[in-house]
Order: C-alpha cells, then structure tokens, then sequence
C-alpha cells in the first residue's frame, strides 16, 4: 500500500523548476511542468548522477534531416553529466526509451499540497 | 613459389571479389571515347600528370611481381588474362571491377574536364571489359566534385546490365560526403538500383590531406593510416543523415579493414545518448544504420595473431553480414581467397564472406551450378 508523503506546497515550485527530496531512503527529483507536477528517482540509469543537478529543458524533436525544431520545453531531464535526456512524464530517455529509464511516481495535489506515492519503507 | 594449392575439392565455393582493378596500357586508350573539345589536355607536359597522381612512392610498385612482364606491360590490362589468372583459377563468380585512374577523377580541380574522362572511361570499361565476360561487373565511374554531372553520368550508363555500382573515392573533395552537396549521387544511385562502392585513395589533388597531422613519410605509414579517412568518411555519412535521408543507399567501403568497426559503432551510439538532439534526424542508434546500409571489403584481410579474434570481431560488429571478400587485383598486396579467410572460421561464416554477403548487397542469383573451373577454398 503506497504511502503519500508531502513533498511541498505549490508555490514552492515554479513552472520549470525542479527540486531534490529524499524520501526514506530514495533520492527523488520534483520536476514542474507547465500542467503538473512529476516526480522521479533521482538517479540517471547511465552512471548514477543526480538529474536534479542536470537542466529542466525542451530539446530538439525527431525532424528531417538537417532541420532542428525544438520542442516539449519544460518536460526533459538533462542529466548533469554525458547528457542524457529523461522525458519527465513517463521517466524514459530519449534515445533509447525502452532499455534506459528511470523510475517515477504518482504525485497527488490535494489543496495548495503536494505529496508523492511511494511504497512504504 | 609458394603459390597456395587449390586441390578442386567437390562442392566448391562461389567467391565474389568485390575488388578487382581493371588495367589500363595508358590513359590514352580513352582518347578515342574522348570528345574532341577534351583532347588538348593530353599533351607531352600534361599527360604524365592525368588524372592527379598519388603522391606517394611504393618501395616495390603497386602491382603483383608475378603479373608483370619484361616489356612494363601487366597482365591486369587485358580481359583475358585477367579472366584467366583471376576468374577461372579461383572460381570468381562475379569481380567488382573498381578501375585504374578513375578514383583520381574525382581529385582533379578542373571538374567538367574530369566528368568527360570519367564517361570516356564508363565506355572504355563497357567496350573492353564488360563485354568481354560476364563475371565482370562494372562501377559507373564519376567526377564528384561535380555532383549534378556525376548524376547525369549514372543515369546514362547506369542501367547496363552489368554495372553494380557507382564508383568513388573514400576521401571527399572538399566537403564532406555527409554534405547536401552529394545528394545528386546518391539519388543517382538509389534511382539506378545501383550500390555505391567507396575505395581508399591517395591523397592527391581535391582529395587534399591524409590526416589532421599532415602527410605520412613513407607509404607503409601512409598505409595503415588509410583507415583515418575511412572512419571520417563514415562518420560524416552516418551523422549527416545521408542514410536516414535516403533509406535505400547501400554502401562497400573498400581496402579499409574492419577491425576498427566496432570500437566507431560503440562511439557512435554513446555519443548519441549523449547528443541526439545535435542531430534529431538520427532515429536509430548510429550503429544500426552502419549495420544495414555498410558492408566492408576484407582486403587487406585482417590477420590478429589469433584466427579467433577474427570471430570475436565480427562477433563486437553484431552481425555476419557486413563483411564481402575482396583481392585487390592485381596489386602488390592482392589477398588469395584460400588463405585470406582462414579455414578455422565456422564453414557458414566464410561461405558468408566469400559469397553470400556480396550476392545479397548486389543482388545476385545464386549461380544454378557452380563453374567447373571452380575450386574449393
């Protein structure tokens, strides 16, 4: 049975902004995007750095070849260290979103609070 | 004489050689498929200098001791010699022939110059060779520092039956061949069911520098750094999206190896993680693209102190389908298919690399029955 636990109030949090918790013993990363607020593990599957070190960023989009269009400002994780982009919504990287993820969980906002879902440790 | 025996086995083995250099008594044998407008350029001071010249000199020349005769003649330069010594004593089903000269075209800074020779040659090649056997298959020569005539060039000759593949040199003149200038040549290609065949080339002319650290001083040195411009020349491919932009070009990298495959594909795809939105038309990690569009000549065949390093390479390459045997001739370090693909390798594995993979990239039938001048390998 998950257990919520309160993270912050909303306007703690700025659209674009992104704050580190431990939470028991888990490093999670806050992230706020212009709809909602997501929460992740905070550690890149590449090496273990935290991401709540990285960049809140857009990035450039799939595109034909030699056009850059950028895109889903706001809801991509840059990690601090070789790069790596985290898409915030579903905890996946870009480039290779089914092998090399990260884990996320259910943020609840009840009133002004905002309270992650995680198992109970 | 130390010549390997072929003791003609049952079952032989069909061979593609994908590299075959077809000879030429002397560039004035394109004077008659020359227009006349071109012939002032073969004059005394100029034609020791056609097309541009390697700028290296080889310790014993470029070509075999064994082929070559008293009077400097050699016998790459005729069809039925080179049919001889070459397609019926190593049972060759198809030789790619990639030319003598033509790689230079593309170096010479006076382009629409070097785009005649190079349609002078394309007739040359079909009259002298193509003609003469069918096991000898042709590669359009072009000029690609002038890629719009270089098209016109592939779609002229392109559809002979025994043209396999537009022909062109591993450096590039000028820019890059990831460069949207190049597009013609390959739509060129891709329009002609045609393969693209890239050799190793002097460092002549356009085709400018041979490293970032200047020139080599001897050609051994110079030798083992060709595989600098293969792996630069592959990179601009890959990462310019030439492949992702035209999903049906396929590609032969020639007399570069391929030991360095892996450890450019492990690159490529970290540093992808890494910078994928420098470069978001990349939809695949880089290396699945090297797999499906690039096969690799084996000559010079890599020979690791250990045979089974070869297996564990191909193993790191992640897959037994890129690499396509090739000899060389007629040149000095020409590689024998019986002692070049070792016969501890697994019987399917070089059956692959003689045969398969080159039928499968050409398109090949598999011939009914194989030549009774075949030998087993």
């Amino acid at each position: 049975m998950p257990t919520r636990y309160f993270l912050c109030h909303r306007e703690d949090l700025e659209v674009g902004a992104m704050r580190a918790f431990r939470v028991g013993g888990v490093q999670i990363v806050l992230c706020r995007t212009r709809d909602a607020f997501h929460a992740l593990r905070d550690l890149c599957p590449h090496h273990g750095a935290h991401l709540s070190q990285g960049r809140l960023t857009g990035t450039n989009l799939p595109s034909a070849v030699g056009e850059l269009v950028y895109g889903r400002d706001g809801e991509v994780l840059r990690c601090p260290r070789h790069g790596w982009e985290i898409d915030v919504l579903s905890g996946r990287s870009l480039h290779d979103p089914e092998r090399k993820r990260v884990k996320v969980y259910r943020v609840v906002e009840q009133g002004d609070d905002v309270l992650v879902e995680m198992d109970a440790r | 004489m130390a010549e390997h025996e072929y003791p003609g086995r049952a079952a032989p083995q069909p061979i593609a050689d994908c590299d075959v250099h077809e000879g030429m008594r002397s560039i004035t044998e394109l004077l008659p498929y020359l227009p006349p407008q071109w012939h002032m350029y073969f004059n005394r001071d100029s034609l020791s200098r056609l097309p541009a010249k390697h700028p290296y000199l080889h310790p014993q020349g470029g070509t075999r001791l064994d082929l070559i005769h008293p009077d400097n003649s050699s016998d790459d330069m005729f069809p039925d010699r080179v049919r001889e010594q070459l397609l019926d004593r190593y049972g060759i089903t198809c030789a790619m022939l990639v030319g003598t000269y033509v790689h230079q075209f593309t170096a010479m800074p006076q382009g629409k110059f070097a785009a005649a020779l190079a349609t002078a040659y394309n007739d040359w090649l079909i009259d002298r060779w193509l003609s003469f056997d069918p096991r000898f298959k042709g590669s359009v020569a072009v000029a690609a520092q002038e890629p719009q005539l270089a098209a016109q060039e592939i779609d002229r000759v392109g559809g002979h039956p025994s043209m396999v593949q537009v022909n062109l040199p591993m450096p590039s003149p000028q820019l890059p061949w990831g460069h949207e200038r190049y597009y013609p040549i390959w739509e060129a290609a891709v329009r002609n069911n045609l393969r693209v065949a890239m050799h190793v080339s002097p460092p002549a002319g356009l085709l400018g520098a041979p490293s970032v650290h200047g020139w080599a001083t001897s050609y051994m040195e110079l030798r083992c750094q060709y595989v600098l411009q293969f792996q630069s020349g592959l990179l601009s491919l890959v990462c310019n999206g030439v492949f992702e932009r035209f999903p049906e070009l396929r590609i032969v990298l020639l007399e570069g190896g391929f030991s360095w495959v892996p450890g450019l594909m492990w690159r490529l795809d970290q540093s992808w993680g890494a910078l994928r939105r420098e470069v978001p038309w990349l939809k695949r990690p880089p290396s699945e693209y090297v797999r499906e569009h690039v096969r690799f000549g084996t000559q010079p065949m890599e020979e690791p102190p250990d045979p089974k390093h070869l297996l564990q390479l191909v193993d790191m390459m992640g897959s037994d389908r890129m690499l396509m045997f090739a000899t060389d001739y007629p040149h000095w370090d020409f590689d024998d298919p019986g002692p070049a693909i070792p016969k501890r390798l697994p019987a399917d594995l070089r059956r692959k690399i003689l045969w398969d993979n080159a039928r499968d990239f050409y398109g090949f039938p598999e011939p009914a029955q194989t030549s009774p001048s075949a030998v087993a390998v």
